[in-house]
């Protein structure tokens, strides 16, 4: 093996410089001082000439190696950021992060993760959640107007029902890509959110403390699909309570970053500076069967499945009085969802499915990405039951003001969480 | 890398706002150049990878912007496909963004150790940089051995199995200089694979065009050092290419 310090003759110095030293002023990586004393000493003492001159041939023959490593990627375009950083916040999501500031990150993760598990779309999740909110903080009333003892208007409404919207996450990805910006649209965009950020997931010991804790009759399913752990692990996760307040200058520099630029549509959006928007999402009990997964996989973006078995067969069931929110004013909210939803840059498909929704007053959006969702009977009322999307079949309904989710891991079976879903009690 | 002074970091301040226990903290708008340029880059992403840790997904974002393409091409050097480069690049950055670095693996190299000012003042003290790369060195040469055991079980290479084109001489030269040039590219990574640890990640971080105290930082050692690890790797490379090659 060629070794770096031999050297011809002897260094004339009176401490000879070895070949780090000497390798580093070749790079010109000594401190300023140093750099210029030791080419003082090489320009005067052959030995350490030839020893840098050595160092020099290997080092241009190395590089000229590592370009060869190169020549697979010349040529190749760098991959779209956009897309790319979309890919990676995918792939990147770890539950109780929360929408980055929209609605608080506990219980939004957690509300996340259950009714939208990995293959998780977090930046899409954020545009379709951010949707949602704006659709129920601009909602008009699933009850009549209330005029309140101070004779100020309060619209208020609930969620009872959901629905499906197709997303595509291409599309989203390229949209970003076109308005080279690094975030998808989201609410923190157009005023200020206030309410709890961490709240706790709190475990519990049965059934009568989670009901007392969630002011709800618990229910349990009696069959359960394959596989899955017959005992559940319960928990409680604390209600939050937030306030949205719409910042009107905000909003209309939001819009004039999306390319908006006429001057009566940002009037508009400036108009309603103030409104405020209040929610309440009531304490929730989680049901965990079996071992919940963490995060979702890069492969699922791919359209790939992740390896068989890698997942065992785990079930969660989530149960909470239905959120509600409450807005104070009297102001046309139908309007100002329709002028938003028609100019945010949310992917053409997207928006037109949001502003398509009925009675979007009550009706909770939920994104599916590859797989397919569909209208289920289910627990004496309608449901939507999800399938192909995640690392198993999702189901969602509202009896009685509360909601209830079963998210599979681990198998595709539908027939398995509607049997769950069905045997509650 | 290029960022064409457009607003998207500035659309990421903005909307990057962080969650705190009562009231959203807008982040403060940064001029798009700020960011990406400022000479005192390691303590931009010192202060956004701060913001990372607290689940800040704009700066993250703008700590992505940064870096990936410095990441990217070095996966490219180990992995066969520019999917495989993205796939692996990804994966880089998502451990920064699951487990990012603590503040320790610049401090490792400015105190621990006699710090050495660098030469050149400007942004390569970016130890963020230095972290991803080796994160990103360690995947792609992980995959590279897992790629050459599969070639190895299969008794053939996958490159050098060339489609067979059609007959004319212009498709057979670029056939044979496909599979030169393959065979080229694996004596060098063989050669790469073949070098103690150190070495190995040495170099590839070095001409990946990191600079000393970069690499010091990557691998946990005295920035005065790295002269002599450079000069020993390069000695090793060049014997191992050698005995692949017989002669260059």
């Amino acid at each position: 093996m060629v070794s770096a310090e031999v050297r011809v003759g002897r260094c004339t110095g009176r401490r000879p410089l070895e070949a780090g030293v000497l390798r580093a002023y070749l790079d010109q990586e000594l401190a300023p001082a140093r750099q210029q004393a030791v080419a003082g000493h090489v320009a005067s003492c052959a030995a350490c000439a030839a020893s840098v001159a050595r160092l020099e041939t290997t080092a241009r023959l190395v590089a000229r190696r590592f370009v060869v490593l190169d020549a697979a990627g010349v040529g190749a375009p760098i991959p779209a950021m956009s897309a790319a950083l979309v890919a990676t916040l995918d792939r990147a999501w770890r539950p109780g992060k929360g929408l980055g500031g929209s609605l608080g990150s506990g219980w939004s993760g957690l509300l996340e993760r259950l009714l939208w598990p990995a293959p998780y779309r977090r930046p899409l999740v954020r545009v379709v959640m951010g949707a949602a909110v704006l659709a129920l903080a601009l909602a008009a009333f699933a009850q009549p107007a209330v005029r309140s003892a101070a004779d100020a208007v309060v619209q208020r409404f609930r969620v009872q029902r959901f629905q499906v919207v197709q997303v595509d996450v291409q599309a989203l990805a390229a949209q970003m890509e076109q308005m080279r910006t690094l975030a998808p649209p989201h609410p923190g965009e157009l005023g200020a959110f206030h309410g709890a950020a961490e709240p706790r997931l709190r475990s519990v010991t049965g059934r009568e403390e989670a009901a007392r804790l969630a002011g709800l009759a618990v229910r349990l399913p009696g069959r359960l699909p394959a596989g899955v752990p017959n005992q559940p692990s319960l928990f409680v996760v604390d209600p939050v309570q937030f306030t949205f307040t719409y910042d009107g200058q905000k909003a209309t520099a939001a819009a004039r970053n999306w390319g908006v630029h006429d001057p009566v549509a940002l009037a508009e959006l400036a108009r309603l500076d103030g409104l405020t928007v209040r929610g309440d999402i009531p304490a929730t009990v989680l049901a965990l069967y079996g071992e919940v997964p963490g995060l979702g996989h890069g492969a699922e973006l791919r359209g790939e499945r992740p390896a068989a078995g890698a997942q065992p067969a785990a079930m969660v069931l989530a149960q909470v009085r239905s959120p509600s929110a409450e807005v104070l004013g009297e102001v046309d909210l139908d309007a100002l969802r329709r002028q938003l939803l028609e100019i945010a840059p949310l992917p053409p498909g997207l928006a037109q499915q949001l502003l398509g929704i009925t009675d979007w007053r009550m009706t909770f959006p939920v994104p599916v990405t590859r797989g397919t969702g569909r209208d289920v009977a289910v627990d004496g009322t309608i449901g939507v039951l999800v399938t192909g999307e995640g690392t198993g079949p999702q189901l969602v309904w509202q009896r009685d003001g509360i909601l209830y989710a079963i998210i599979g891991f681990g198998f595709q079976g539908e027939a398995a969480v509607l049997e769950a879903a069905r045997s509650l009690r | 890398m290029e960022w064409a002074g457009d607003q998207a970091p500035q659309c990421v301040a903005e909307s990057g706002a962080r969650a705190s226990g009562d009231t959203l903290h807008p982040v403060a708008p940064v001029a798009p150049g700020a960011l990406l340029d400022t000479p005192a880059g390691a303590a931009d992403d010192a202060a956004l990878l701060a913001r990372v840790r607290a689940g800040d997904e704009a700066a993250f974002g703008v700590l992505f912007a940064r870096h990936w393409e410095t990441v990217y091409r070095l996966a490219l050097r180990l992995v066969e496909t520019p999917e495989a480069a993205e796939d692996l690049a990804q994966e880089t950055f998502v451990r920064l963004y699951r487990r990012p670095p603590d503040a320790r693996v610049g401090a490792a190299v400015r105190h621990g150790h006699p710090p050495q000012p660098a030469a050149s003042a400007g942004v390569d003290t970016s130890y963020l940089r230095a972290w991803l790369c080796r994160v990103a060195a360690n995947l792609g040469l992980n995959a590279l051995r897992a790629q050459r055991r599969r070639w190895r079980r299969e008794e053939t290479h996958a490159r050098a199995s060339a489609p067979q084109r059609g007959a004319t001489g212009a498709a057979v030269d670029s056939v044979l200089g496909e599979v030169l040039a393959a065979e080229e590219r694996g004596a060098v990574q063989q050669a790469l694979l073949a070098l103690p640890e150190r070495q190995r990640l040495c170099l590839l971080l070095r001409y990946q065009g990191l600079s000393y105290t970069e690499v010091a930082a990557a691998l946990g050692v005295a920035a005065t050092s790295v002269g002599t690890l450079l000069a020993r790797a390069e000695a090793a490379f060049r014997q191992r290419y050698l005995e692949q090659r017989g002669g260059l």
